[in-house]
């Protein structure tokens, strides 16, 4: 049974065709391959990801989806800064950071649409104040956001 | 991140309810702050300013018990 009804599906597909700017690859890390499952890998929660992530990348011709090993492609994942599974990369026209840890259903749903645009508009919504107290900042900052799909 | 799937991570940052926010490690707010808030509790956390880890308190914005019926996660 499809993750997305037809009536959801139409809306996010008009959405990306208005919103959408570069093109979006979604790298999804997955856990071990081959039926083997290790201590605190959850397969069922990764195939629901990569079931959602491919009706969504179905949507629109700007938005691939890329599966990795965790293991399987070790030199992916530290390029990618990935211990955990299933993470899933948003890659734009750069790599602007953006990950998410978990499966992006309920209102994370929303949240991975909307990080989806925004990677691929290449800018955030923020306030012209906001962008000059960011732009002050001596180096990265690395935001943890913890949420449930609740 | 999804709290729930990670609970080492969820436990390693004390995350009780969700939102919940950790600035570099080592900073943190509970709630959906405004914008503006929230870029300046960035800028406190960078700067060294403030606690670290605090205890929680009350908060602006709604948050949401991570484990309302005690169940554990």
């Amino acid at each position: 049974m499809p993750f997305l009804n037809p009536q959801d599906a139409e809306t996010i597909r008009r959405r990306f065709a208005a919103d959408l700017e570069a093109p979006v690859r979604l790298l999804l890390f997955l856990p071990a391959t081959g039926g083997l499952a290790l201590p605190g890998e959850d397969w069922e929660i990764a195939e629901y990801t990569r079931q959602i992530l491919t009706e969504v990348a179905a949507l629109s011709d700007k938005v691939t989806v890329e599966e990795y090993g965790l293991l399987s492609h070790a030199d992916e994942a530290q390029r990618y800064g990935i211990e955990r599974v299933p993470a899933i990369v948003f890659l734009g026209r750069e790599d602007y950071g953006v990950r998410y840890l978990g499966l992006p259903a309920g209102y994370e749903f929303v949240t991975m649409l909307e990080t989806i645009i925004a990677v691929s508009r290449g800018r955030a919504e923020l306030a012209q104040a906001s962008r000059e107290v960011l732009a002050a900042l001596p180096g990265d900052v690395y935001l943890q956001v913890f949420v449930t799909p609740t | 991140m999804e709290a729930t799937e990670f609970p080492s991570l969820a436990r390693r940052f004390n995350v009780y309810a969700v939102p919940k926010v950790v600035i570099n490690e080592t900073h943190e707010f509970v709630g959906a702050l405004p914008e503006p808030h929230f870029v300046a509790a960035v800028g406190r956390a960078v700067a060294g300013d403030g606690e670290a880890a605090p205890a929680e308190g009350p908060v602006a914005g709604e948050t949401t018990p991570l484990d309302p019926d005690g169940r554990g996660v």
